[in-house]
Protein backbone atom coordinates (compact mmCIF):
# COMPACT_ATOMS: atom_id res chain seq x y z
CA UNK A 1 0.00 0.00 0.00
CA UNK A 2 1.66 3.35 -0.83
CA UNK A 3 1.57 5.79 1.72
CA UNK A 4 1.90 9.71 1.02
CA UNK A 5 4.74 11.20 2.91
CA UNK A 6 2.90 13.54 5.10
CA UNK A 7 1.75 10.43 6.91
CA UNK A 8 4.76 8.90 8.47
CA UNK A 9 4.49 11.16 11.17
CA UNK A 10 1.29 13.44 12.58
CA UNK A 11 1.27 17.26 12.69
CA UNK A 12 3.43 18.43 15.75
CA UNK A 13 0.21 18.42 18.32
CA UNK A 14 0.32 21.89 19.81
CA UNK A 15 -1.26 22.17 23.21
CA UNK A 16 -2.53 20.80 26.32
CA UNK A 17 -5.59 18.52 26.69
CA UNK A 18 -6.96 18.27 30.14
CA UNK A 19 -7.45 14.94 31.91
CA UNK A 20 -11.74 15.30 31.30
CA UNK A 21 -11.10 15.97 27.73
CA UNK A 22 -9.21 12.71 27.59
CA UNK A 23 -11.53 10.53 29.45
CA UNK A 24 -14.34 12.33 26.81
CA UNK A 25 -12.46 11.43 24.46
CA UNK A 26 -12.24 7.66 25.38
CA UNK A 27 -16.12 7.63 25.29
CA UNK A 28 -16.28 8.09 21.86
CA UNK A 29 -18.25 5.42 20.35
CA UNK A 30 -15.31 4.66 17.57
CA UNK A 31 -13.61 1.68 18.85
CA UNK A 32 -9.89 1.35 19.25
CA UNK A 33 -8.35 -1.76 19.48
CA UNK A 34 -6.52 -3.13 22.55
CA UNK A 35 -4.24 -5.12 20.66
CA UNK A 36 -3.29 -6.67 17.45
CA UNK A 37 -5.95 -9.52 17.03
CA UNK A 38 -8.63 -6.79 17.76
CA UNK A 39 -6.79 -4.24 14.81
CA UNK A 40 -6.27 -7.21 12.34
CA UNK A 41 -9.38 -7.40 11.34
CA UNK A 42 -10.46 -3.69 10.15
CA UNK A 43 -8.12 -2.56 6.74
CA UNK A 44 -8.03 0.84 8.15
CA UNK A 45 -5.99 -0.39 11.31
CA UNK A 46 -3.80 -2.68 9.02
CA UNK A 47 -3.02 0.28 6.63
CA UNK A 48 -1.62 2.04 9.40
CA UNK A 49 0.69 -0.55 10.99
CA UNK A 50 2.02 -1.38 7.21
CA UNK A 51 2.63 2.56 7.22
CA UNK A 52 4.21 2.98 10.93
CA UNK A 53 6.54 -0.23 9.98
CA UNK A 54 7.38 1.51 6.29
CA UNK A 55 8.15 4.44 8.58
CA UNK A 56 10.83 2.61 10.86
CA UNK A 57 12.15 0.68 7.69
CA UNK A 58 13.24 4.37 6.24
CA UNK A 59 14.84 5.66 9.01
CA UNK A 60 16.65 2.57 9.24
CA UNK A 61 15.86 1.95 12.85
CA UNK A 62 16.84 -2.01 12.48
CA UNK A 63 18.42 -4.66 10.66
CA UNK A 64 16.65 -8.41 10.56
CA UNK A 65 19.61 -10.59 12.26
CA UNK A 66 19.78 -13.85 13.68
CA UNK A 67 18.52 -14.56 17.22
CA UNK A 68 21.45 -13.82 19.54
CA UNK A 69 22.45 -16.57 22.00
CA UNK A 70 23.62 -14.27 24.98
CA UNK A 71 21.35 -11.49 24.67
CA UNK A 72 17.87 -11.29 25.54
CA UNK A 73 15.29 -9.67 23.14
CA UNK A 74 12.56 -7.47 24.17
CA UNK A 75 8.79 -7.61 23.06
CA UNK A 76 7.09 -4.87 20.80
CA UNK A 77 3.77 -3.90 21.24
CA UNK A 78 1.38 -2.16 18.71
CA UNK A 79 -0.59 0.64 20.49
CA UNK A 80 -3.64 2.08 18.46
CA UNK A 81 -5.11 5.87 18.84
CA UNK A 82 -7.50 7.31 16.55
CA UNK A 83 -7.14 10.96 16.17
CA UNK A 84 -10.73 12.87 16.03
CA UNK A 85 -10.80 16.06 14.19
CA UNK A 86 -12.26 18.57 16.22
CA UNK A 87 -15.79 18.08 15.05
CA UNK A 88 -15.25 14.83 16.36
CA UNK A 89 -15.63 13.30 12.87
CA UNK A 90 -11.95 10.89 12.66
CA UNK A 91 -8.98 12.40 11.33
CA UNK A 92 -6.23 9.22 11.13
CA UNK A 93 -5.90 6.11 12.46
CA UNK A 94 -2.54 6.16 14.32
CA UNK A 95 -0.62 3.41 14.73
CA UNK A 96 2.42 3.36 17.21
CA UNK A 97 4.87 0.28 17.53
CA UNK A 98 6.56 0.76 20.71
CA UNK A 99 9.27 -1.49 22.63
CA UNK A 100 7.70 -3.33 26.07
CA UNK A 101 10.48 -1.14 27.69
CA UNK A 102 8.79 -2.02 31.19
CA UNK A 103 10.66 -5.03 31.28
CA UNK A 104 13.99 -3.19 30.45
CA UNK A 105 15.90 -2.79 33.58
CA UNK A 106 16.03 0.89 35.15
CA UNK A 107 19.46 2.67 35.12
CA UNK A 108 20.24 5.93 35.51
CA UNK A 109 21.65 7.06 32.46
CA UNK A 110 18.47 7.28 30.68
CA UNK A 111 17.51 10.96 31.04
CA UNK A 112 17.64 13.60 28.26
CA UNK A 113 17.73 17.54 30.00
CA UNK A 114 15.50 20.04 29.66
CA UNK A 115 15.65 23.69 29.86
CA UNK A 116 14.74 25.89 32.52
CA UNK A 117 11.93 27.76 32.99
CA UNK A 118 14.33 30.36 33.71
CA UNK A 119 16.16 29.82 31.16
CA UNK A 120 13.65 30.08 28.30
CA UNK A 121 12.16 33.35 29.79
CA UNK A 122 15.63 34.62 29.77
CA UNK A 123 16.10 33.90 26.45
CA UNK A 124 12.49 35.76 25.73
CA UNK A 125 13.74 38.63 27.93
CA UNK A 126 17.08 38.84 26.08
CA UNK A 127 16.01 38.88 22.63
CA UNK A 128 13.24 41.34 23.24
CA UNK A 129 16.07 43.27 24.63
CA UNK A 130 18.09 42.91 21.69
CA UNK A 131 15.26 43.01 19.03
CA UNK A 132 15.65 39.62 18.17
CA UNK A 133 12.70 37.43 17.26
CA UNK A 134 12.23 34.10 18.43
CA UNK A 135 11.86 31.14 16.27
CA UNK A 136 11.02 27.77 16.60
CA UNK A 137 11.36 24.22 15.20
CA UNK A 138 9.79 20.99 15.98
CA UNK A 139 11.81 17.76 15.30
CA UNK A 140 9.34 15.23 14.03
CA UNK A 141 9.68 11.60 15.93
CA UNK A 142 12.60 12.80 17.71
CA UNK A 143 13.11 9.95 19.84
CA UNK A 144 13.29 7.75 16.72
CA UNK A 145 16.46 9.82 15.16
CA UNK A 146 18.74 8.73 18.41
CA UNK A 147 21.23 6.12 17.92
CA UNK A 148 21.52 3.87 20.23
CA UNK A 149 24.69 2.68 21.90
CA UNK A 150 23.84 -0.15 23.33
CA UNK A 151 22.90 -3.78 21.55
CA UNK A 152 19.51 -3.92 21.97
CA UNK A 153 17.38 -6.50 20.30
CA UNK A 154 13.33 -6.90 19.15
CA UNK A 155 11.10 -9.22 18.50
CA UNK A 156 9.28 -9.22 15.08
CA UNK A 157 6.25 -7.58 15.80
CA UNK A 158 3.23 -9.41 15.92
CA UNK A 159 1.33 -10.05 12.34
CA UNK A 160 4.06 -8.71 10.36
CA UNK A 161 6.59 -12.01 10.94
CA UNK A 162 8.85 -11.88 8.20
CA UNK A 163 8.22 -15.31 5.92
CA UNK A 164 10.76 -17.87 6.39
CA UNK A 165 12.81 -15.91 9.16
CA UNK A 166 10.14 -17.08 12.21
CA UNK A 167 12.98 -17.06 14.39
CA UNK A 168 14.95 -14.13 13.70
CA UNK A 169 14.70 -10.61 15.27
CA UNK A 170 15.67 -7.02 14.98
CA UNK A 171 18.74 -5.45 16.07
CA UNK A 172 17.85 -1.75 16.93
CA UNK A 173 20.90 1.02 15.38
CA UNK A 174 18.07 4.01 16.23
CA UNK A 175 15.87 3.85 19.31
CA UNK A 176 11.94 3.17 19.11
CA UNK A 177 9.10 4.48 21.21
CA UNK A 178 9.19 2.84 24.84
CA UNK A 179 12.73 2.59 25.06
CA UNK A 180 14.27 3.70 28.20
CA UNK A 181 17.39 5.04 26.36
CA UNK A 182 14.85 6.89 23.74
CA UNK A 183 15.40 10.51 25.29
CA UNK A 184 19.57 9.76 26.03
CA UNK A 185 19.80 8.43 22.81
CA UNK A 186 17.96 11.66 21.04
CA UNK A 187 19.94 14.20 23.32
CA UNK A 188 23.58 12.32 22.49
CA UNK A 189 22.65 12.75 18.73
CA UNK A 190 21.12 16.22 18.46
CA UNK A 191 23.98 17.41 21.18
CA UNK A 192 26.84 15.81 18.53
CA UNK A 193 24.79 17.53 15.66
CA UNK A 194 25.19 21.34 17.10
CA UNK A 195 28.41 20.73 18.73
CA UNK A 196 29.57 19.63 14.76
CA UNK A 197 28.29 22.67 13.39
CA UNK A 198 30.00 24.91 16.07
CA UNK A 199 28.27 25.44 18.76
CA UNK A 200 29.71 25.42 22.27
CA UNK A 201 27.24 24.38 24.46
CA UNK A 202 26.59 25.98 27.89
CA UNK A 203 28.28 24.53 31.16
CA UNK A 204 25.94 26.08 33.54
CA UNK A 205 22.91 24.98 31.26
CA UNK A 206 22.91 21.84 29.25
CA UNK A 207 20.46 22.31 26.95
CA UNK A 208 21.63 26.52 25.81
CA UNK A 209 24.16 26.11 22.40
CA UNK A 210 25.60 29.51 21.17
CA UNK A 211 27.34 30.10 18.12
CA UNK A 212 29.08 33.43 17.47
CA UNK A 213 30.92 34.81 14.18
CA UNK A 214 31.92 37.87 13.90
CA UNK A 215 29.97 39.25 16.25
CA UNK A 216 26.74 37.31 15.74
CA UNK A 217 25.31 35.56 17.74
CA UNK A 218 23.34 32.44 17.29
CA UNK A 219 21.65 30.45 19.95
CA UNK A 220 19.62 27.51 20.27
CA UNK A 221 18.00 25.97 23.24
CA UNK A 222 16.89 22.29 22.91
CA UNK A 223 13.30 20.81 25.01
CA UNK A 224 13.37 17.83 24.04
CA UNK A 225 11.87 17.83 20.07
CA UNK A 226 11.74 21.70 20.34
CA UNK A 227 14.46 23.87 19.12
CA UNK A 228 14.33 27.73 20.09
CA UNK A 229 16.26 29.28 17.85
CA UNK A 230 17.29 33.53 18.07
CA UNK A 231 19.89 35.35 17.49
CA UNK A 232 21.34 38.92 15.98
CA UNK A 233 20.75 38.20 12.67
CA UNK A 234 17.78 36.37 10.39
CA UNK A 235 20.14 35.36 7.85
CA UNK A 236 21.66 33.55 10.66
CA UNK A 237 19.06 31.69 11.57
CA UNK A 238 17.76 30.51 8.13
CA UNK A 239 21.25 28.71 7.54
CA UNK A 240 21.07 27.20 10.58
CA UNK A 241 17.12 25.56 9.87
CA UNK A 242 18.35 24.59 6.20
CA UNK A 243 21.41 22.65 8.35
CA UNK A 244 18.74 21.09 10.39
CA UNK A 245 16.71 20.17 7.69
CA UNK A 246 20.14 18.19 6.52
CA UNK A 247 20.09 15.61 8.91
CA UNK A 248 16.83 15.62 10.73
CA UNK A 249 13.19 16.00 9.55
CA UNK A 250 11.78 18.94 11.11
CA UNK A 251 8.92 21.22 10.97
CA UNK A 252 9.51 25.18 11.01
CA UNK A 253 7.06 26.67 13.59
CA UNK A 254 7.98 29.52 12.49
CA UNK A 255 7.67 32.41 15.16
CA UNK A 256 7.50 31.63 18.29
CA UNK A 257 3.94 31.80 19.13
CA UNK A 258 2.79 28.60 21.57
CA UNK A 259 5.27 26.47 23.07
CA UNK A 260 4.71 24.02 26.71
CA UNK A 261 1.26 25.52 26.67
CA UNK A 262 2.55 29.49 26.51
CA UNK A 263 1.40 31.60 23.96
CA UNK A 264 3.56 33.95 23.29
CA UNK A 265 3.16 37.11 21.40
CA UNK A 266 5.67 38.64 19.81
CA UNK A 267 5.53 42.60 18.84
CA UNK A 268 7.49 45.30 17.92
CA UNK A 269 6.90 46.80 21.61
CA UNK A 270 7.92 43.37 23.37
CA UNK A 271 7.34 40.07 23.89
CA UNK A 272 3.89 38.65 26.06
CA UNK A 273 3.73 35.33 27.66
CA UNK A 274 0.41 33.61 28.86
CA UNK A 275 -0.84 30.57 29.60
CA UNK A 276 -4.82 32.16 29.42
CA UNK A 277 -5.62 28.66 27.23
CA UNK A 278 -4.37 26.30 29.93
CA UNK A 279 -5.94 28.30 32.95
CA UNK A 280 -8.85 27.69 31.73
CA UNK A 281 -8.46 24.11 30.69
CA UNK A 282 -7.88 24.05 34.62
CA UNK A 283 -10.66 25.88 35.28
CA UNK A 284 -12.97 23.51 33.82
CA UNK A 285 -11.14 20.76 34.88
CA UNK A 286 -12.42 21.83 38.71
CA UNK A 287 -15.36 22.97 37.73
CA UNK A 288 -14.57 26.32 38.25
CA UNK A 289 -15.26 28.06 35.25
CA UNK A 290 -18.09 30.28 36.78
CA UNK A 291 -16.91 30.89 39.91
CA UNK A 292 -16.70 34.44 41.46
CA UNK A 293 -13.70 35.90 40.63
CA UNK A 294 -11.75 37.66 43.39
CA UNK A 295 -8.80 40.02 43.72
CA UNK A 296 -6.33 38.49 45.48
CA UNK A 297 -4.85 34.86 46.05
CA UNK A 298 -4.89 34.41 49.51
CA UNK A 299 -6.22 36.60 53.05
CA UNK A 300 -4.11 38.85 54.12
CA UNK A 301 -3.87 38.01 57.72
CA UNK A 302 -4.54 34.30 56.87
CA UNK A 303 -2.23 31.35 58.36
CA UNK A 304 -2.65 28.13 57.20
CA UNK A 305 -0.71 25.25 58.75
CA UNK A 306 -0.27 21.52 59.01
CA UNK A 307 -3.42 20.37 61.73
CA UNK A 308 -6.04 23.02 61.22
CA UNK A 309 -8.88 20.98 62.68
CA UNK A 310 -10.67 20.65 59.42
CA UNK A 311 -11.43 17.49 57.81
CA UNK A 312 -9.31 15.89 55.54
CA UNK A 313 -9.85 15.81 51.64
CA UNK A 314 -8.84 13.83 48.43
CA UNK A 315 -5.63 14.19 48.60
CA UNK A 316 -5.42 13.07 44.96
CA UNK A 317 -7.87 15.82 43.91
CA UNK A 318 -5.57 18.66 45.41
CA UNK A 319 -2.41 17.45 44.63
CA UNK A 320 -3.60 17.29 41.12
CA UNK A 321 -4.91 21.20 41.54
CA UNK A 322 -1.64 22.12 43.15
CA UNK A 323 0.15 20.63 39.87
CA UNK A 324 -1.72 22.39 37.34
CA UNK A 325 -0.83 25.60 39.64
CA UNK A 326 2.76 25.14 39.72
CA UNK A 327 2.68 24.57 35.82
CA UNK A 328 0.55 28.26 35.90
CA UNK A 329 3.85 29.78 37.88
CA UNK A 330 5.95 29.27 34.52
CA UNK A 331 4.20 32.78 34.02
CA UNK A 332 2.82 34.07 36.82
CA UNK A 333 5.22 35.34 39.60
CA UNK A 334 2.04 36.98 41.32
CA UNK A 335 1.03 33.33 42.21
CA UNK A 336 4.18 31.71 43.29
CA UNK A 337 4.25 32.72 46.46
CA UNK A 338 0.31 31.22 47.30
CA UNK A 339 1.42 28.02 45.51
CA UNK A 340 4.63 27.18 46.96
CA UNK A 341 2.46 27.73 50.13
CA UNK A 342 0.09 25.51 49.55
CA UNK A 343 1.95 22.65 47.74
CA UNK A 344 3.84 22.37 51.39
CA UNK A 345 0.20 20.48 52.66
CA UNK A 346 0.37 18.36 49.78
CA UNK A 347 0.64 15.15 52.37
CA UNK A 348 -2.10 16.26 54.85
CA UNK A 349 -4.91 18.47 52.77
CA UNK A 350 -7.41 19.53 54.54
CA UNK A 351 -10.86 21.56 53.77
CA UNK A 352 -9.12 24.95 54.46
CA UNK A 353 -6.13 24.04 52.07
CA UNK A 354 -8.45 22.89 49.28
CA UNK A 355 -10.19 26.08 49.74
CA UNK A 356 -7.71 28.38 49.89
CA UNK A 357 -6.30 26.51 46.58
CA UNK A 358 -9.85 27.11 44.99
CA UNK A 359 -9.56 30.69 46.27
CA UNK A 360 -6.37 30.46 43.76
CA UNK A 361 -8.68 29.49 40.41
CA UNK A 362 -11.15 31.93 41.48
CA UNK A 363 -8.43 34.46 41.26
CA UNK A 364 -6.62 33.33 38.11
CA UNK A 365 -10.61 33.67 36.73
CA UNK A 366 -10.07 37.07 37.48
CA UNK A 367 -6.93 37.65 35.82
CA UNK A 368 -8.09 35.93 32.59
CA UNK B 1 4.86 41.25 29.88
CA UNK B 2 8.31 42.02 28.45
CA UNK B 3 9.49 45.81 27.16
CA UNK B 4 12.25 47.34 24.86
CA UNK B 5 15.05 48.81 27.08
CA UNK B 6 18.25 49.59 25.71
CA UNK B 7 20.75 48.26 28.35
CA UNK B 8 21.14 44.82 29.57
CA UNK B 9 21.13 45.11 32.97
CA UNK B 10 20.99 42.25 35.72
CA UNK B 11 18.83 43.50 38.70
CA UNK B 12 17.55 41.57 41.83
CA UNK B 13 15.56 41.49 44.52
CA UNK B 14 15.53 39.77 47.98
CA UNK B 15 13.13 39.44 50.47
CA UNK B 16 11.89 37.33 53.09
CA UNK B 17 9.27 36.87 56.07
CA UNK B 18 10.41 35.75 59.40
CA UNK B 19 9.15 32.66 60.80
CA UNK B 20 5.83 32.86 59.19
CA UNK B 21 5.39 28.92 59.14
CA UNK B 22 3.25 28.17 61.82
CA UNK B 23 4.31 24.39 61.95
CA UNK B 24 7.95 24.48 62.07
CA UNK B 25 8.56 28.64 62.84
CA UNK B 26 10.49 28.68 59.30
CA UNK B 27 10.73 31.26 57.12
CA UNK B 28 10.41 32.13 53.43
CA UNK B 29 11.90 33.00 50.95
CA UNK B 30 11.92 35.22 47.95
CA UNK B 31 13.54 36.78 45.01
CA UNK B 32 12.96 38.05 41.76
CA UNK B 33 15.27 38.92 38.70
CA UNK B 34 14.99 41.47 35.50
CA UNK B 35 16.66 42.75 32.77
CA UNK B 36 15.08 46.57 32.84
CA UNK B 37 11.48 45.03 32.14
CA UNK B 38 9.58 42.13 32.79
CA UNK B 39 10.91 39.66 35.53
CA UNK B 40 11.98 36.54 34.07
CA UNK B 41 13.35 34.59 36.98
CA UNK B 42 11.87 34.13 40.43
CA UNK B 43 11.43 31.82 43.15
CA UNK B 44 9.38 31.65 46.51
CA UNK B 45 10.78 28.82 49.24
CA UNK B 46 10.67 27.85 52.61
CA UNK B 47 14.32 28.28 53.94
CA UNK B 48 15.81 25.39 54.73
CA UNK B 49 17.14 26.37 58.42
CA UNK B 50 15.00 28.01 61.17
CA UNK B 51 16.44 31.47 61.00
CA UNK B 52 16.73 32.66 64.95
CA UNK B 53 16.47 36.45 63.46
CA UNK B 54 15.08 38.56 60.99
CA UNK B 55 18.69 39.12 60.27
CA UNK B 56 19.35 35.74 59.53
CA UNK B 57 16.70 35.42 57.44
CA UNK B 58 17.55 37.43 55.32
CA UNK B 59 20.85 36.69 54.86
CA UNK B 60 19.86 32.78 54.13
CA UNK B 61 17.51 34.21 51.68
CA UNK B 62 20.39 36.48 50.29
CA UNK B 63 22.97 33.73 50.05
CA UNK B 64 20.18 32.04 47.25
CA UNK B 65 19.85 35.26 45.57
CA UNK B 66 23.19 35.36 45.35
CA UNK B 67 23.79 32.02 44.08
CA UNK B 68 21.04 32.65 41.25
CA UNK B 69 22.64 36.06 40.42
CA UNK B 70 25.82 34.09 39.43
CA UNK B 71 24.12 31.43 37.90
CA UNK B 72 22.19 33.75 35.52
CA UNK B 73 25.50 36.28 34.97
CA UNK B 74 27.24 32.55 33.87
CA UNK B 75 24.58 32.55 31.22
CA UNK B 76 24.64 35.63 30.24
CA UNK B 77 28.43 36.10 29.80
CA UNK B 78 28.28 32.23 27.64
CA UNK B 79 25.71 34.26 25.58
CA UNK B 80 28.16 37.07 25.15
CA UNK B 81 26.44 39.69 27.03
CA UNK B 82 28.73 39.69 30.07
CA UNK B 83 27.74 42.24 32.81
CA UNK B 84 30.44 44.35 33.20
CA UNK B 85 28.85 45.87 36.58
CA UNK B 86 28.44 44.28 39.51
CA UNK B 87 24.62 43.28 40.04
CA UNK B 88 22.71 44.86 42.15
CA UNK B 89 20.19 43.53 44.67
CA UNK B 90 18.44 44.93 46.36
CA UNK B 91 17.56 44.22 50.34
CA UNK B 92 15.83 45.71 53.33
CA UNK B 93 17.76 44.91 56.23
CA UNK B 94 20.82 46.90 56.76
CA UNK B 95 22.16 44.67 59.03
CA UNK B 96 21.96 41.68 56.62
CA UNK B 97 23.86 44.10 54.30
CA UNK B 98 26.02 44.78 57.03
CA UNK B 99 26.90 41.63 57.72
CA UNK B 100 27.88 40.55 54.18
CA UNK B 101 30.31 43.64 53.63
CA UNK B 102 32.10 43.18 56.98
CA UNK B 103 32.95 39.89 58.26
CA UNK B 104 32.91 40.29 61.94
CA UNK B 105 32.34 37.58 63.93
CA UNK B 106 29.19 38.61 66.28
CA UNK B 107 27.83 36.80 68.51
CA UNK B 108 24.64 37.36 66.80
CA UNK B 109 26.01 35.52 63.60
CA UNK B 110 28.40 33.11 65.02
CA UNK B 111 25.51 30.03 64.87
CA UNK B 112 25.04 30.87 60.95
CA UNK B 113 25.61 27.89 59.38
CA UNK B 114 29.17 28.38 56.88
CA UNK B 115 27.10 28.17 53.47
CA UNK B 116 25.18 30.93 54.22
CA UNK B 117 28.57 33.25 54.52
CA UNK B 118 28.66 32.83 50.63
CA UNK B 119 27.52 36.72 49.57
CA UNK B 120 30.27 37.72 51.52
CA UNK B 121 33.36 36.12 49.07
CA UNK B 122 31.14 37.28 46.05
CA UNK B 123 30.44 40.70 47.20
CA UNK B 124 34.15 40.74 47.85
CA UNK B 125 34.57 39.20 43.92
CA UNK B 126 32.23 42.77 43.10
CA UNK B 127 29.95 40.13 41.11
CA UNK B 128 26.99 41.03 43.33
CA UNK B 129 25.82 43.99 45.38
CA UNK B 130 23.66 44.26 47.98
CA UNK B 131 21.92 47.64 48.45
CA UNK B 132 19.33 48.86 50.66
CA UNK B 133 16.12 49.66 49.69
CA UNK B 134 12.74 51.02 51.19
CA UNK B 135 10.16 47.98 52.35
CA UNK B 136 8.12 50.00 49.73
CA UNK B 137 9.99 49.31 46.84
CA UNK B 138 10.92 46.12 47.74
CA UNK B 139 9.44 43.72 44.89
CA UNK B 140 9.89 40.64 46.18
CA UNK B 141 7.44 41.25 49.00
CA UNK B 142 4.53 39.77 46.68
CA UNK B 143 6.65 35.98 46.66
CA UNK B 144 6.68 36.23 50.69
CA UNK B 145 3.50 36.78 52.41
CA UNK B 146 -0.17 37.22 51.50
CA UNK B 147 -0.71 41.22 50.91
CA UNK B 148 -3.57 43.61 51.25
CA UNK B 149 -5.32 43.82 47.97
CA UNK B 150 -3.85 47.18 47.33
CA UNK B 151 -0.27 46.62 47.49
CA UNK B 152 -0.81 43.52 46.10
CA UNK B 153 -1.88 44.99 42.88
CA UNK B 154 0.94 47.46 42.57
CA UNK B 155 3.45 45.12 42.85
CA UNK B 156 1.85 42.70 40.41
CA UNK B 157 1.71 45.90 37.81
CA UNK B 158 5.31 46.72 38.80
CA UNK B 159 6.48 42.98 38.06
CA UNK B 160 4.95 43.41 35.22
CA UNK B 161 1.82 40.76 35.47
CA UNK B 162 -0.58 41.54 32.74
CA UNK B 163 -4.06 41.27 33.42
CA UNK B 164 -6.85 40.74 31.41
CA UNK B 165 -7.81 44.37 31.15
CA UNK B 166 -4.44 45.85 30.38
CA UNK B 167 -3.21 43.27 28.45
CA UNK B 168 -3.20 45.18 24.82
CA UNK B 169 -0.73 47.20 26.26
CA UNK B 170 1.93 44.42 26.71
Amino acid sequence: MEVGEDEFDDRPMRGFRSLTDVYQRCNVAIFEPMNYEEAANDPNWVAAMKAELLMIEKNETWSLVDRPFDKKTIGVKWVFKIKLNADGSINKYKVRLVVKGYVEQFGTDFFAPVARLDTIRLLVALSVHQNWKVYQLDVKSAFLNGFLEEEIYVEQPEGFVKLGANDKVFKLKKALYGLKQAPKAWYNRIDDFLLKKGFIKSPSELTLYVRVKNHDVLIVSLYVDDLLVTGSKFELVEQFKVQMFEDFEITDLGDMAFFLGMKIHQTNDGIFMGQQKYAKEVLKKFNMKSCKEISTTLMQNEKLCKDDGSNRVDERLYRSLIGCLIYLTATQPDIQFVVSLLSRFMHCASELHLKSAKRVLRYIKGTL
Amino acid sequence: MFGRLKEVNLHGFSYSDWADSSDDMKSTSGYLFSLGSGYFSWCSKKQEVVAQSTVEAEYVTAAATVNQALWIRKIFAYLKFTQEDGTIINVVNQAAIAISNNPVFHGKTKHFKIKYHFPREVQNNKEVVLVHCKTEDQLADILTKALSKRRFEELREKIGVCIKRSKEEC
